[in-house]
């Protein structure tokens, strides 16, 4: 074992070296430094949510979130880029309006019966879906959940959410995560009611492409795990 | 061995280092303005209940417990943060509190940042990371740590080690996985004593009066004169696998001739669901003989296995402690714990805790059955 006083020189020698980083006025200055919320969103769920449930970014002010991610970039042993990362990440879904987004309700048919057209229709237009297929990687979605094959592995995968769990479900889970779960590790990412549309309409594509790649007309509901 | 002689000029290279990448926080070109100070208070905190088997002598067969530990947060511009946790739990109708860490954190460049003051070691990643119970998803500790009377038959191995001093933490990234490095320098052991002077020897099962107990107890002095080293490895190979490889070294005499020493080896795996996650503890500690120096050894491990379904989370642990005193672990000696919990989520960082725990000790037919009943809340 390397002895006490070795141990000791190593550390100074390595702070004083200034570590492999290099020094940090070079750093604050290159194109770097401001913060990535798609990266930010990866981060958050591969690092943070190594050791507790994702925290809602609506729960702090932006500046709170500051020091918090100062506090636990110590615990999760995080370099500065992360951390600005999901420093980013946090305050961009801190917004006032993600906090009062109303969560989508069933309409009611003459006959009083819940229809589909209260959460939305599924749109089927290229745009939306193009646009959908952009969001999940602008949003950081693909950091966690399995998309379109590829992806996270902290949520489950969403090839199949639409016609697994269904298109009302998907509205609300987008609109407020927490809706079926309390203790969900999904955050609420503050999605406005256009971007929850394009992003169900891309997710619902891809569950039609998954029955096309089973090769049934009925796609299986393989969506058990997570929430 | 006496690293005093060397502190000194550590101490001015640690100095160095950081004058090497001075602090600029009010020079930093394009990016987000930070107001000169910000002052956020977070923190957990838990109530509840337990029972204990009856058979468990000499232990409170039932009570109910609540703790608090606001944490205070104080950044001053955007290099300097300042953290305290403070504890505060009911023990026999005292308020107890305790001052879990209060350092200062120096940002020295994206991947270094020193530390000062009484800090959580990085020994392991259960005391700095896990241990709040909403974060722990169990009501009580793993059996390695923990404080004294926690339920289970043998002497946890330690406290949640903390200790006052200098630390130095890097973290980097390099081919797709993420590197941490920590290392610090603390004041280190105190040997516990009566009042009387004499060593304390309580705590060494089979040992009456050679090996004294050794307290990892932070302080802002250091009888001994001598410092603790240590330092821990982090490597994250993806996000559902890292590992880490910790130890520490100290004397604890004034003679400088018995060393206390550990090492910790820990894991994460999270898949499909699952979470698990596992630490194995080893301590040796030096005592004096007629002959000579000895070595007591005690190793011990925890493992923990947790699966979400929606708002419920089923938790299942074992926990195993070997006190080897002679060199040969055998089942007479050890202690061993099974935990089967279930959580139910209210919220992200709320939920209601239940745990039975099945608390047994090699060697005897002690039962210290116990079970929890806790509402852990974080904010």
């Amino acid at each position: 074992m390397m002895m006490p006083n070795k141990l000791l020189s190593l550390l100074a020698l390595v702070v004083a070296l200034g570590f492999p980083g290099g020094p940090a006025a070079a750093q604050q200055h290159d194109g770097t430094e401001v913060g990535d919320v798609a990266r930010g969103a990866k981060a958050y769920g591969a690092t943070c949510g190594r050791c507790h449930n994702s925290r809602s970014p609506v729960e702090r002010t932006d500046a709170e979130w500051l020091v918090i991610v100062n506090h636990m970039r110590m615990r999760a042993g995080l370099d500065g880029q992360q951390a600005r990362d999901i420093l980013a990440f946090l305050q961009a879904m801190n917004h006032e309006e993600s906090a009062v987004f109303p969560v989508p309700t069933p309409s009611v048919s003459a006959a009083g019966e819940p229809t589909d057209a209260g959460v939305g229709s599924v749109s089927t237009d290229p745009a939306d879906i193009a646009r959908g297929g952009a969001l999940t990687a602008e949003k950081g979605c693909i950091g966690c959940h399995v998309i379109d094959g590829g992806g996270g592995q902290i949520g489950p995968s969403l090839d199949r959410v639409v016609s697994a769990k269904g298109a009302e479900f998907v509205f609300r889970k987008l609109a407020d995560p927490s809706f079926n779960n309390g203790g969900t590790l999904m955050p609420n990412l503050g999605l406005s009611a256009d971007e929850i549309q394009a992003l169900v309409a891309y997710l619902a594509s891809l569950s039609e492409k998954a029955a096309l790649l089973d090769g049934a007309s009925e796609v299986p509901s393989r969506e058990g795990g997570g929430d | 061995m006496n690293i005093n002689k060397n502190w000194p000029a550590a101490a001015a290279l640690i100095l160095l280092g950081a004058m090497g990448t001075p602090l600029r926080g009010q020079d930093r070109g394009p990016g987000p303005i930070v107001p000169s100070n910000l002052f956020v208070i977070t923190g957990y905190g838990t109530v509840g209940y337990f029972y204990r088997a009856e058979n468990g002598a000499g232990t409170v067969p039932s009570a109910f417990q609540a703790s608090m530990s606001p944490i205070l947060l104080f950044q001053f511009q955007d290099r300097v943060l300042f953290e305290t946790e403070l504890e505060f739990a009911l023990e026999d109708g005292v308020t107890e509190t305790e001052l879990e860490y209060a350092q200062a954190d120096i940002v020295v460049s994206d991947n270094l940042t020193l530390i000062a003051g009484k800090f959580l070691l990085p020994f392991g990643v259960f005391g700095e990371r896990l241990h709040p119970s909403w974060i722990n998803k169990m009501a009580t500790m793993p059996p390695i740590f923990g404080h004294g009377a926690t339920g289970f038959g043998a002497e946890p191995l330690m406290a949640i080690p903390s200790d006052v001093g200098v630390m130095a933490r890097g973290s980097f990234r390099a081919r797709g996985w993420q590197f941490g490095l920590s290392g610090y320098v603390t004041n280190g052991f105190a040997v516990e004593e009566h009042g009387d002077g004499h060593a304390d020897t309580g705590g060494i099962p089979g040992e009456e009066s050679e090996i004294p107990e050794i307290g990892l107890v932070a302080s802002s002095s250091d009888v001994t004169n001598n410092k603790m080293v240590g330092g821990r490895v982090d490597v994250v190979f993806a996000p559902w696998l890292e590992v880490n490889a910790s130890a520490f070294t100290g004397k604890y005499d004034e003679d400088d001739a018995l060393d206390m020493t550990g090492f910790n080896f820990a894991g994460e795996v999270r898949r499909e669901g699952f979470e698990l996650r596992g630490e194995y503890v080893l301590t040796q500690q030096d005592f004096s003989t007629d002959t000579g120096i000895s070595r007591f050894d005690r190793s011990g491990f925890y493992t923990q296995l947790v699966r979400r379904f929606g708002p419920w989370e089923p938790v299942l642990r074992f926990a195993k402690i070997f006190d080897d005193e002679v060199g040969s672990v055998t089942e007479d000696t050890a202690a061993w714990q099974t935990a089967v919990g279930l959580d139910y989520w209210l919220s992200p960082s709320v939920a209601v805790m239940a745990s039975y725990e099945f608390n047994r000790e090699g060697g005897t037919t002690l039962d210290n059955d116990r079970l929890n009943i806790h509402f852990a809340f974080g904010f």
